[in-house]
């Protein structure tokens, strides 16, 4: 939703500057999530410290979004949906920045359970949840891109099925790891994978519900269904 | 949003609580042209509402006709109903001197007269026959010039020119006048499009300081101040009030497409 059309020409350009700087944002933190999951996926490294090296790129790419949305409040006084526009994009750029951050720390962890060899769960369930978070996180980014708060909600209220996805895979993985204490470590590990993923659903909900404040001029309701229950029957 | 290209009533409420002023289906025309385009609204009681626009759009055509100083355009002519407290103020009984002692007016250039600062302040009270004795008057003068903030300024040559002043002091000197007859209006034509921004501050502390005893008209070419100072902004597009509501949703969720592209600096 690159806003244009503005009277002055480089206020449009400093929109569109900001805007492509969250795409390419958004294009290295999925990037990233895809990495992490793939060697995680095979049981085998397939370059976690270049991932875990390429996190610093995400960082600097949020720090000049905001540098610059700071700027153009400065000296543009955005109003209305301009001002909405750059708000969201400074705070999308902080929750992909986040987002980046548990790709990161799950290569972390993989590379821990690449060592331990501890086979205790089908990742390929570990798999099906990042992909499903990575078909959440492109609706966001085209609901963002076109403006379209209808797909905005659905991609929040989807969240529901991460959450779901969670309390089963955290179930199964204390369950192994009662059975099975060579596994312990790598369970714990995957516990926390797993855990990151989830919260990586929320954030992509965060994205959303800031489409939503993008189209609509206010706050989508706090009601949020969840259904992470892993805190209940632990 | 609203379309643009239809002739839509004003979106917003254009109906205030406790009216001072009530303006109903206003139409101005200059000649054959038309400056201002059935607007209806209401001003409060210690209302602040400010009024914004591309030029030419009509404002001070629409502040001028509250106070009939359209009258003294040969070629303007006003039709619909203006009420002050409930009043036709274009009915013929009505005398415009006292009504413009009821509604004052400030102009975009300070305009003082060749006289002294003293005599500036005490033209109206002194014509309206407002001080019976020099005590009251003198009263009177330091009150208005304190309100207006320029008091500690020119206290010490009250007999000097008041042509003599600087352009914000000048503009001061002109809402000292203005308030000196106690107005229940004040209108005020883009009072601070000269001034730095320390005078311009010092005039919106002041119409944030008389707001509630007076109702307060401000045109202003500038967005933040009709956001700072008012209650509720107007913005006028072609003649014709678009939309009417709080700064606070005016400039961060407006509802017409014309709107929209003004207060956002697109082509409309
Ligand atoms: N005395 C006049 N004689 C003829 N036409 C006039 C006169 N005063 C204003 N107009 C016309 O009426 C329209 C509205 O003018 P007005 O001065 O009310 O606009 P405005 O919104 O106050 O503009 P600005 O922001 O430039 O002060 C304009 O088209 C203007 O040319
Ligand atoms: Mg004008």
């Amino acid at each position: 939703m690159v806003a244009s059309n503005h009277i002055s020409s480089a206020f449009d350009q400093d929109l569109k500057e900001m805007s492509d700087k969250i795409t390419k944002l958004a294009e290295l933190v999925q990037k990233q999530i895809t990495a992490a999951t793939q060697s995680l996926a095979t049981l085998e490294d397939r370059g976690l410290d270049k991932l875990i090296k390429r996190d610093k790129k995400v960082d600097t790419l949020e720090a000049e979004i905001i540098e610059q949305a700071v700027q153009v409040i400065a000296l543009r006084a955005p109003r209305a949906e301009d001002l909405r526009h750059v708000l969201v994009m400074q705070k999308v750029a902080t929750i992909l920045e986040r987002m980046g951050d548990y790709a990161r720390n799950t290569a972390n962890r993989t590379k821990v359970v690449l060592v331990d060899g501890a086979n205790l769960v089908p990742v390929s369930k570990v798999e099906n949840m990042s992909n499903l978070l990575l078909t959440m996180l492109e609706n966001a980014l085209e609901a963002y891109h076109t403006g379209n708060r209808d797909l905005a909600v659905e991609v929040r209220n989807a969240d529901v099925e991460i959450d779901k996805i969670h309390t089963a895979l955290h179930k199964e993985i204390i369950q192994a790891m009662s059975t099975n204490p060579d596994g312990l470590v790598s369970g714990v590990h995957l516990l926390f994978i797993t855990k990151n993923f989830e919260r990586i659903g929320d954030y992509i909900a965060g994205i959303a519900e800031q489409v939503y404040f993008l189209t609509e001029g206010e706050f989508i309701d706090n009601f949020r269904p969840k259904a992470d229950k892993t805190s209940w029957n632990a | 949003m609203f379309d643009s290209n239809e002739k839509s009533p004003t979106v917003g409420n254009i109906f205030a609580e406790n009216p001072k002023i009530s303006a109903r289906n206003v139409t101005v025309y200059y000649g054959d042209k038309c400056a201002i385009d059935d607007v209806s609204l209401d001003i409060g009681t210690g209302e602040v509402i400010s009024f914004i626009g591309p030029s030419g759009c009509g404002k001070s055509t629409f502040l001028r006709c509250l106070n009939r100083m359209n009258d003294t355009i040969d070629i303007c002519s006003v039709a619909g109903d203006i009420r002050l407290d409930g009043e036709d103020i274009y009915d013929p009984t009505i005398e415009v001197v006292p009504l413009r002692a009821r509604v004052g007016i400030v102009f975009q250039k300070p305009n003082p007269f060749p006289k002294s600062i003293y005599d500036n302040v005490a033209y109206g009270p002194r014509i309206h026959g407002l001080a019976k004795t020099k005590d009251e008057l003198d009263d009177i003068v330091e009150a208005s010039l304190r309100r207006a903030g320029l008091w500690d300024e020119v206290n010490t040559r009250l007999d000097q020119s008041g042509t003599g002043l600087s352009g914000g002091q000048q503009q001061r000197l002109c809402i000292a006048r203005a308030i000196a007859v106690s107005p229940e209006v004040i209108l005020m034509d883009e009072p601070c499009s000269a001034l730095d921004p320390i005078a311009t501050a010092r005039i919106e502390e002041l119409i944030f300081e008389l707001r509630n005893d007076f109702s307060i008209a401000i045109v202003t070419q500038s967005m933040l101040q009709a956001a700072r100072v008012s209650d509720r902004t107007a913005y006028i597009h072609l003649g014709r009030l678009i939309e009417v509501g709080e700064p606070s949703s005016i400039f961060t969720t407006p509802q017409h497409d014309l709107t929209n592209s003004y207060i956002t600096g697109r082509f409309g």
